[in-house]
């Protein structure tokens, strides 16, 4: 845990990004950068379990 | 008494509401080919998040700020609280992102969006609620710096961010129970309609 801590420094000054008149903390760009990440995986990933091809009657929308 | 003729009550209204939501309508073992997509996962991961936050919430809440603040285990639970919060937060804007794309209010599903949209913008002040209820220098000076603001509005009569007990009560009893039943009506809008089917792709889906 300590080994942890050490790692990343919380009593310091917080880092922060800034271009122009938009600034944000380091800790959040990190965290949006990383949603993004996982919304991009979750629409390319495949989802396990499902190889055969379905019949293709099932997709038709109820519009 | 004639038995059998629909009255216009709401008790067989309700009669109607319930019986069109049967349980094997209410909880499906199968969905269309389409549902086999990690995004739709993530709702389910929400609702997950949001049962931590609840059960890690109510330990800290009835052991105590000098419990939270003064042993380990309970800056444990306290920061369980904190982490399934930023899940759940996480989880749920994915999720909006999903359905953004994937324009999922089609098909009579305006309400289903409604519900996620308002029960989001309610728990952006349960978080804010949440800082001012940890009792330490850090929700003294959010209050402090906070009071002027919402007095100026004049919400400051009946919203006092100075009180403890008050700031407490909607962040750990009405807040989320309005967003606890708003995900309760979600989830039953989803069930009803079914799940939005795939926007129509270029040259066939
Ligand atoms: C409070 C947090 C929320 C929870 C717990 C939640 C939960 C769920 C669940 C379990 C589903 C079905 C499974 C899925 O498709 O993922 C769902 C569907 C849906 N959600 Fe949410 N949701 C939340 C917030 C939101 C938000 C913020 C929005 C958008 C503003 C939203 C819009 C939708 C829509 C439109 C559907 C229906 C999709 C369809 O019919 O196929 N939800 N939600």
């Amino acid at each position: 845990m300590a080994l942890l801590a050490a790692l990343i420094n919380l009593d310091g000054r917080p880092h922060y990004v800034q271009s122009g008149w938009f600034q944000i903390s380091l800790a959040n760009l990190i965290v949006v950068l990383v949603m993004i990440a996982v919304f991009a995986l979750a629409v390319t990933l495949k989802f396990p379990g499902h190889e055969e091809p379905v019949a293709q009657e099932e997709v038709a929308g109820d519009e | 008494m004639s038995s059998g003729a629909e009255r216009p009550t709401w008790t067989s209204h309700l009669r109607r509401q319930v019986a069109s939501m049967p349980p094997e309508k209410l909880l499906p073992d199968t969905q269309p080919v389409y549902v086999a997509s990690w995004i739709y996962v993530f709702g389910a991961l929400t609702i997950g998040a949001f049962i931590v936050v609840l059960l890690s919430g109510a330990v800290i809440a009835m052991a105590g700020p000098s419990w939270w603040h003064h042993s380990s285990f309970g800056h444990f639970i306290n920061s369980t609280h904190l982490w399934s919060t930023e899940f759940f937060f996480a989880f749920m804007v994915i999720h909006l992102w999903g359905k953004f794309f994937m324009a999922a209010w089609r098909g009579r599903r305006r309400l289903t969006w409604v519900t996620g949209a308002v029960a989001f913008l309610i728990s952006i002040p349960i978080a804010f609620t949440g800082y001012l209820s940890q009792q330490n220098f850090d929700s003294q000076w959010i209050g402090g710096q906070a009071k002027d603001g919402i007095n100026a509005t004049g919400a400051g009569a009946f919203f006092n961010v100075l009180n403890f007990g008050q700031m407490l009560l909607w962040h750990a009893v009405l807040l989320p129970l309005f967003v606890g039943l708003l995900i309760a009506g979600h989830v039953i809008l989803v069930r009803r309609r079914g799940v939005v089917p795939p926007l129509p792709g270029k040259g066939g889906a």
